[in-house]
């Protein structure tokens, strides 16, 4: 009954991963990188790649899903207490898409409402769909992903529409190649997100072929972000996106076609609802599901209940000041990914490396 | 037998699910409704006028009266209500002291700005007009020139309801016909603020008084330099200023006497359609000194209109026309750098352009810049073909 | 009584009237014919049947006349035989077609109400049903609900034969099977289960018996009885059983590996399981060409969304989102509502109601006064509402649209599901705009996957996505290209036609 499709878990890598990195990697990139940003991008698809290789091997070698990975290859207590960090890990990312999302919402659009309505909101449907079932999320997010990654797709190509002002791509290096590595080693660690492929992998129906849907992944990712950056640039030039809040969001209300048809931004934030929605959902799911494993639960669904309620505390707790939640995008979140999506899953693979292979045939599905 | 098996997570759950349905409902009445607005208690917000009055910025919105009739055939008046306060958010909010209903400011798509504002200090507005949320970033941005104050609300434009939302139109359809003014967003400006090594240059709308009517009209392009309106380009150097663009120009129109006439000496002349033009900039470094600006115009028009009867369009003509419409375009190209050399505000980028090529000599010159513009040498090339004749491949002739 | 209806047939005629006299108390259209046959007519029979259930020309000529005209010539030695003279009458005399022996006293009430006549002779303990069923039913007609423009034009009857027989008429294969069983405590109603053996997953078939045979309710009067038996999940406002009128229909889903369920008395044959994309197709797209049938089904799945929701999206737009309407329509707008008392969101919910109201009322309606309603509906609501300022034009244009699109939906009860899912959508577009709908269109998409029908995803093949069956739902897949059926669990043969043959 576990079982989902190949195409299921690209939908459930990309909304872990794009809804989220769409609103601040072009941001900070540029912030870093200035002109030159979308190549520091596209050059960090590079290092991303490797990662995703390095993932796709501690896949082959493991027998159970993360974080049962970390017990496995570091032996019992040191893979429970990293584990349990990777716990709060997942939770915290929980928590930051609901509240970056919210900061977005409640600055752009509609400021007199609660923030709690919108957290609640976001939580009761996540919520919901995490209750009924992997499989369930899965399906869902196959519709919604898919659809909001075209409708994604189809707003960058309007807002790159608006203005081709391609001299706005130069100069690449402007003062510092250190900038330039930041806006790199910034977008290669926030492509730590693809971790959730070291759980969703074994949840696989076609195991053999789980390159395809990171590869996908990985291409849909790279276009999607690398048009944003450029038609921000082209759109509102380095110096000015600096001062911009959410310069994405920014992109999508310069649209305008013809007079008519202006002022779409509400189009795009039912979009990016669906997307945090998908967002929430993966991420909230790896958090109670590395709780299962670690504890050696039955199931992770009955999770959902409690943790929704820290969840929504902790959310609205961090979500109070702008100020402090542009710093956890620019200082916290890096360092964040960069040891458990980026330096942790580096050590495993050097402990496969030295380690004999296991014995296959071993593999089991996980249990729930 | 297994397979076919219904998964029994909703039946069990159903009742409840339902009774959570049914008291969701409530909770939306207890939770909604915090941005409610009903339609009936809005008005349609068309323009917006900023200026400073009694030292305290003013603040004049134009709006759009709601026509009571279900038709709505007959048209709606503007309705100006001026307010000030502090700053201009303080001002605006203060509109709500006269009108009882909530305009809607998204919808404004005209913006002008005082001079008063303009020539003292704009970053008075800057804030305003980039945090704002209800400030729609693609409104047009004009400057009101000249000392009409509050006639710039009041004043008509032809056919327009609302003479300030008419300027949009207006902007844009004249850039297409005529070629003269660009059209400049929101948006536009404060990139132009925002970003070192270039200066915003505004179009400017003035009040005429036509048989005894106060009109709208443009006017010359207002140029920006620290924060301060600090001149004026006229009609030929706003031509001059739109070639310079960075980016494609399509449409417009220039008139100039045929080849070999002097302006002065006769009242023969063509009209040369522009269909488009692109212009290059090329800075020449030298050491760590920037001389020269080689400018390399491309362009292509149609031959609209001569005055006259002769032959003119043959082979060898083509090419003389085409010199002659590239000096045209130099000639306003080298009337607008002029000015902008003597106000010193890089209204083309170039100290931007400096900066994409060597970041590190722009560092070093870039508190000197407008110094160094104004000494700069230009040198313009511009290379036009006329494609197209329209529908007369010869010059029309009277049979006498 | 019901140990009387237990009890088998007894030997003696006079016992066995007796007992049925007794069941058929007070059962004044049971019509008992004695009567005498045989050489000496010593031989006692007694025919029992219900008036206006059988043809009693049938029974008169084919029955009783050849009991006692033939048997007289051809019977040697009746008294010797008695146990060899229901055989002998079975083969031998009467020349029903459909005649076969029956022991004990409820089969003889069960067949008798089901129209049958049946013999019993005096001296044996078995007697002989002969099918002489035969009552004034509907003819074939065309469809009501199902209107077709091409295709075939016929429709199921009440009478469960004719149904059948209208199937076997068009799958000729013996694979195609009739399962049939009783329901309904007192009211015995024949229900049958159709299936294509080799097609139809057996697994499927199972369940559905097995479903079928948990149901224990005194009366089944229609298919809708069994629908919320079979039915997986009961809280939800989605059909998870397709139902139709017409014969071509069923066998569609027949050839599809569907199972279709019918029932005495009702013209509507169910279809399990199904799927919701499936509620949207209809028949004849797949009796029109390829290219227009593909453009009619973007067009009603686009009309799925305008019934579902424009009138919320446009109550959230007027009332939170203004600065989305571009400035020339908002003047428009704003112009009609001037004066209008209500928020946008009571207006839309009195126009919704008012839009139901009129449509119950008219698909109730006699067809004589039908028009009238169109009248009422079109001059007061339309014309006078407006006038009055009560509403204001452009939201009754709205509804009319959403009206409109709702008449697209080929199924009434999915259809039904999409009325009730508006009004939702309506409420939080007017509490918290177009954040709302969006979380209620996704809470409604969890629910929805979650559903399941025997076992098959609900939404399905659009998530779990299939290639395969992706091209025949949003626009409909050329028959030529048609290799495949829509793969089921279980299902047996999923290959439709050999690859040769494509073109």
């Amino acid at each position: 009954m576990n079982q989902i499709s190949n195409m299921q878990i690209f939908c459930l890598l990309s909304a872990s991963l794009v809804p989220l990195a769409y609103l601040y990697v072009p941001m900070v990139t540029v912030h870093y990188a200035n002109n030159g940003a979308w190549l520091a991008f596209l050059l960090s698809i590079l290092p991303t790649s490797l990662l995703v290789y390095l993932y796709m091997y501690i896949i082959k070698k493991s027998t159970q899903p993360f974080p049962s990975i970390l017990n496995e290859h570091f032996g019992k207590i040191l893979g429970k207490v990293i584990g349990f960090l990777y716990v709060l890990v997942f939770f915290f990312t929980t928590v930051f898409s609901i509240t970056y999302f919210t900061a977005l919402i409640s600055s752009s659009i509609v400021p007199d409402t609660p923030l709690s309505i919108y957290i609640g909101a976001v939580l009761l449907v996540s919520y919901s769909a995490l209750k009924s079932g992997m499989e369930n999320v899965a399906r869902v997010l196959e519709i919604v992903m898919i659809f909001s990654l075209i409708t994604g797709l189809f707003l960058v190509l309007l807002s790159l529409g608006q203005s081709a002002n391609i001299s706005e791509l130069l100069p690449i290096i402007e003062t510092s190649y250190w900038d330039f590595g930041s806006a790199m080693l910034y977008s290669f660690s926030i492509s730590g997100e693809l971790i959730a492929i070291l759980t969703l992998a074994f949840f696989s129906n076609d195991r053999t072929r789980i390159g395809r849907p990171l590869i996908w992944v990985l291409t849909v990712y790279a276009i999607l972000i690398t048009l944003t950056i450029v038609a921000i640039l082209m759109d509102f030039g380095p110096e000015y996106s600096n001062h911009i809040a959410f310069p994405s969001f920014k992109l999508v209300r310069s649209i305008k076609i013809s007079d008519f048809i202006q002022n779409i931004d509400i189009i795009f934030i039912s979009v990016l609802i669906i997307g945090i929605f998908a967002s929430v959902c993966v991420k909230w799911f790896l958090a109670c599901f590395s709780v299962q494993q670690i504890f050696n639960l039955r199931d992770y669904r009955f999770l959902a209940a409690p943790t929704s309620v820290i969840i929504g505390i902790a959310a609205l707790m961090t979500g109070k000041n702008i100020v402090a939640i542009q710093i956890i995008v620019h200082q916290v979140l890096p360092y964040v990914y960069g040891v458990f999506y980026v330096l942790i899953p580096i050590l495993v693979w050097l402990v496969l490396v030295f380690k004999p292979t296991p014995t296959q045939n071993q593999v089991k599905a996980p249990t729930s | 037998m297994k397979s076919v098996k219904p998964k029994k997570i909703w039946p069990d759950n159903g009742l409840k699910k339902l009774m959570i349905l049914a008291v969701l409902p409530g909770l939306l009445f207890t939770s909604g409704c915090w941005n409610q607005v009903e339609v009936v208690n809005t008005v349609e917000a068309v323009g917006i006028f900023f200026d400073i009055e009694d030292g305290q910025p003013m603040f004049g919105v134009q709006l759009a009266e709601p026509s009571n009739s279900q038709s709505g055939t007959q048209p709606s008046k503007p309705i100006n209500v001026y307010s000030s306060g502090a700053t201009f958010s303080e001002a605006a909010r203060r509109v709500m002291l006269n009108v009882p209903r909530l305009p809607m400011w998204s919808h404004v798509g005209v913006m002008l700005i005082g001079t008063d504002v303009t020539r003292n200090d704009i970053s008075v507005i800057a804030d305003f007009l980039a945090r704002n949320r209800h400030v729609r970033k693609t409104s047009f941005l004009f400057v009101a020139e000249g000392d009409s104050g509050k006639d710039f609300l009041e004043a008509e434009l032809p056919i327009e309801s609302y003479p300030i939302m008419g300027l949009r139109k207006l902007v844009r359809i004249q850039e297409q016909q005529t070629g003269i003014y660009k059209p400049v967003t929101v948006d536009d400006f404060l990139q132009a603020l925002a970003e070192p090594g270039i200066q915003p240059a505004v179009p400017q709308v003035i009040v005429k008084d036509i048989n005894g009517k106060k009109m709208l009209g443009l006017q010359g392009t207002a140029i920006f330099k620290e924060r301060r309106q600090v001149g004026t380009l006229d009609e030929l150097e706003s031509q001059g200023y739109r070639f310079l663009s960075p980016s494609m120009v399509t449409g417009g129109l220039l008139t100039f006497p045929p080849p070999g006439e002097k302006d002065t000496e006769s009242s023969k002349y063509i009209s040369v359609e522009l269909t488009r033009s692109l212009a290059k900039f090329k800075p020449q470094i030298e050491g760590s000194q920037v001389k020269k600006i080689t400018i390399n115009i491309e362009a292509e028009g149609n031959y609209y209109e001569q005055n006259f009867t002769e032959q003119i369009i043959s082979l060898e003509n083509i090419t003389k026309i085409q010199d002659s419409t590239g000096e045209e375009i130099k000639k306003r190209v080298t009337a607008a750098v002029g000015k902008a050399q003597g106000l010193g505000s890089d209204i083309f980028g170039w100290g931007k352009l400096i900066r994409k090529q060597d970041p590190e000599l722009w560092e070093q010159i870039e508190d000197d810049w407008s110094n160094i513009f104004s000494g700069l040498e230009i040198e313009v090339t511009v290379d036009f073909s006329i494609r197209r004749t329209y529908l007369l491949d010869h010059s029309f002739e009277f049979s006498e | 009584m019901r140990t009387v209806a237990a009890q088998p047939l007894s030997e003696k005629l006079d016992d066995n009237a007796a007992n049925l006299h007794l069941l058929l108390e007070h059962c004044s259209d049971a019509v008992f014919k004695e009567f005498t046959f045989g050489p000496q007519r010593q031989n006692r029979g007694l025919a029992i049947f219900f008036d206006g259930l059988v043809d009693k020309a049938e029974i008169e000529l084919h029955l009783i006349k050849s009991l006692v005209s033939e048997l007289k010539e051809n019977c040697d030695d009746p008294g010797s035989k008695h146990t060899d003279i229901i055989k002998q009458i079975k083969d031998g005399v009467v020349s029903i077609a459909e005649i076969k022996p029956v022991e004990n006293l409820g089969d003889v009430c069960h067949h008798i109400g089901s129209g049958d006549t049946v013999l019993l002779i005096d001296g044996s303990s078995r007697g002989l049903v002969a099918g002489t069923r035969s009552w004034k039913g509907r003819s074939v007609e065309s469809p009501e609900n199902e209107v077709v423009v091409r295709g075939p034009k016929e429709a199921f009857t009440e009478t469960i034969r004719f149904n059948t027989a209208m199937l076997r008429r068009r799958i000729k294969s013996t694979n195609f099977k009739i399962e049939s069983l009783v329901l309904g405590r007192i009211t015995k109603t024949d229900v049958v289960i159709c299936y294509i053996d080799s097609i139809a997953s057996m697994e499927l078939v199972a369940e559905v018996k097995k479903r079928l045979s948990k149901i224990d309710i005194d009366g089944v009067l229609d298919t809708g009885y069994l629908e919320e038996f079979l039915e997986d999940n009961h809280y939800t406002i989605f059909p998870q059983v397709e139902y139709t009128e017409k014969p071509d229909r069923v066998c569609g889903h027949l050839l599809e590996g569907q199972v279709c369920i019918m029932v005495d008395g009702s013209p509507i044959a169910l279809i399990v399981p199904t799927t919701f994309p499936r509620f949207w197709i209809s028949s004849e797209d797949y009796y029109e060409r390829y290219i227009p049938s593909s453009l009619i089904r973007i067009l009603r799945f686009s009309s799925l969304f305008i019934a579902l929701l424009l009138p919320s999206l446009f109550v959230a737009t007027i009332t939170y989102h203004q600065e989305m309407i571009p400035p020339p329509l908002y003047q428009t707008i704003a112009a009609t509502r001037e004066g209008v008392p209500f928020p946008a969101f009571v207006e839309a919910l009195i126009l919704e109601i008012t839009f139901e109201l009129l449509r119950e009322a008219g698909v109730r309606l006699p067809h004589a006064i039908g028009p009238a309603i169109s009248i009422v509906g079109a001059l007061i609501i339309g014309d006078a509402a407006v006038k009055a300022g009560l509403v204001s034009t452009p939201m009754v244009v709205v509804i009319a649209f959403t009206g409109i699109a709702s008449f697209i939906v080929p199924s009434y009860n999915a259809g039904i599901a999409i009325r009730i899912a508006r009004f939702g959508f309506l409420f939080v577009a007017g509490f918290m705009g177009l954040f709302g709908i969006m979380i209620t269109f996704l809470l409604l998409l969890i629910h929805m996957a979650s559903l399941r029908s025997f076992g098959l995803s609900y939404l399905s093949p659009i998530a779990p996505f299939n290639k395969r069956e992706m091209t025949d739902i949003l626009v409909r897949r050329p028959w030529y290209l048609t290799i495949f059926r829509p793969a089921m669990k279980g299902m047996e043969n999923e290959i439709r036609q050999t690859k040769k043959d494509l073109a």
